[in-house]
């Protein structure tokens, strides 16, 4: 019995350990893009004023993941983040590589960028990395946002369903109707919010409608 | 704030274009820092405005690459951006940047193009904040230095117009919910720097429209982050002083 549970903890640890060699090891935080000129645009997190960084090897320095301080993790995940950001925008191949490289990052943030920035990217050539890593994942929230990415990926944009075809008497005027319509409706909301916020503040902080 | 951008959209559900435009392509200095948006969602559309029979629902979805595509395919849009800019195509590459306190959303990219949604003359997007409902916690870490977090809940309501005229326009409306998570660094001189991380997502709003034709949000998400150096103190907390 022992020994059979020896076996089975044995098999437990090297499935962890071939599933965390796996996973991307941040890299150093010389990989971080240089400030840029406009201090409050470079603050926002996706305006590097640098080439586009080129995604890093897939093993990189697993001694420097291992001696970084909690200040030097969470810079190395800005820093992350930030590239991801700026290949999300972009249309090539290795902006491309380095999203798909950071879906197994080891750490859970840059992961959630990356498939926010596959989303982003677009295209279907991600569809079935996004399924594949989703059946592999533990953790429910990122199993959800990759089923939902994948999903997302397999519908036509707005841009591509917009053909433009000229409409008929019927539909314009239908169109006319409803733009009427959404407008009411909207003056009426809007009515409402402006009479809620003009109101009275209540004597006792008991913000529970009258009974 | 909030009832006047409202009111403005919806009295004119899509562009406006009411008036000489300014040109006004130039990085805003914001109280609070500026965010960079991935924008995205989904909507329910029917080419069917009438009672004819099997025409199916269709979803579409959309990300800050192709409400860029939309903009660029809009005569009305390519103007704006004309004047606002001097180029009349918003380039590839570009994304959204969000000040938080004036509600309004620009275009930009890293070779200094830059576009804000709403001008004189024209409105094709903002992104608010409820103000009136805008609830919060803040803890700091030292009274001495005012370094802190704060951590915000609120409405947002979100509009996206392509400006396209005889009813051929997309427009995105809808409402959601934001978390707001900021970092505040120790103070010096009266400023501090600010770090603002947000996660929006929502469903639902009418008058949105594909091509035309109604259209319903279904899903609507943003995230992104972007600092400041130099806030006020005064500023902090947002949830209190916005």
């Amino acid at each position: 019995m022992f020994f059979a549970a020896l076996v089975l903890a044995g098999a437990f640890y090297l499935d962890q350990h071939l599933a965390q060699s796996h996973r991307r090891t941040p890299e150093p935080a010389a990989n971080v893009p240089p400030p840029v000129v406009n201090s409050e645009l470079a603050a926002a997190s996706n305006t590097a004023n640098s080439p586009i960084p080129a995604p890093a090897p897939a093993m990189a320095v697993v001694t420097a993941a291992n001696a970084m301080t909690p200040e030097q993790r969470q810079a190395y995940i800005e820093s992350e983040t930030t590239r991801l950001q700026e290949w999300s925008t972009q249309d090539d191949p290795a902006s491309f590589s380095g999203i798909l490289n950071d879906l197994t990052n080891s750490e859970k943030p840059v992961r959630m960028a990356a498939i926010e920035a596959a989303r982003q990217f677009g295209g279907s050539d991600a569809i079935s990395v996004l399924r594949a890593d989703a059946a592999n994942a533990a953790d429910t929230d990122e199993k959800i946002a990759l089923l939902q990415a994948a999903d997302f990926l397999s519908l036509p944009t707005i841009a591509d369903e917009n053909d433009q075809l000229p409409k008929t008497p019927e539909q314009i005027q239908a169109a006319q109707q409803s733009r009427e319509r959404s407008a009411a409706r909207r003056q009426f909301l809007m009515q409402k919010h402006a009479q809620i916020n003009q109101a009275p503040p209540v004597s006792d902080q008991n913000s529970q409608p009258p009974q | 704030m909030n009832l006047t951008k409202l009111s403005l959209s919806a009295a004119i559900a899509g562009v406006i274009a009411v008036g000489a435009i300014t040109p006004s392509a130039a990085a805003p200095s914001s109280y609070y820092p500026l965010v960079a948006l991935n924008i995205s969602g989904t909507l329910y559309s029917t080419t069917n405005s009438g009672q004819a029979q099997k025409i199916p629902l269709k979803t579409v979805s959309y990300t800050t690459a192709s409400l860029i595509k939309l903009l660029n395919a809009s005569t009305n849009a390519t103007n704006f951006v004309q004047t606002a800019t001097g180029t009349n195509q918003i380039p590839a590459g570009s994304y959204f940047l969000w000040d938080p306190y004036e509600d309004e959303l620009f275009l930009t990219n890293k070779n200094g193009f830059f576009f804000p949604l709403k001008g004189s003359g024209y409105d094709l997007g903002y992104l608010e904040v409820d103000e009136y409902h805008l609830i919060g916690t803040y803890k700091y870490q030292s009274l001495f230095t005012l370094a802190g977090t704060e951590t915000d809940k609120t409405g947002i309501y979100f509009y996206f117009s392509d400006g396209q005229s005889g009813f051929k326009d997309n427009v995105i409306s809808t409402s959601g919910t934001a978390t707001l998570n900021w970092t505040y660094g120790a103070a010096s001189g009266g400023t501090q720097k600010a770090t603002l991380s947000v996660t929006m997502a929502g469903n639902s709003d009418d008058g949105s429209y594909v091509g035309g034709f109604e259209a319903v949000s279904t899903s609507f998400s943003a995230s992104g982050s972007g600092s400041k150096a130099n806030e006020s103190t005064d500023y902090e907390p947002f949830f209190y002083e916005y």
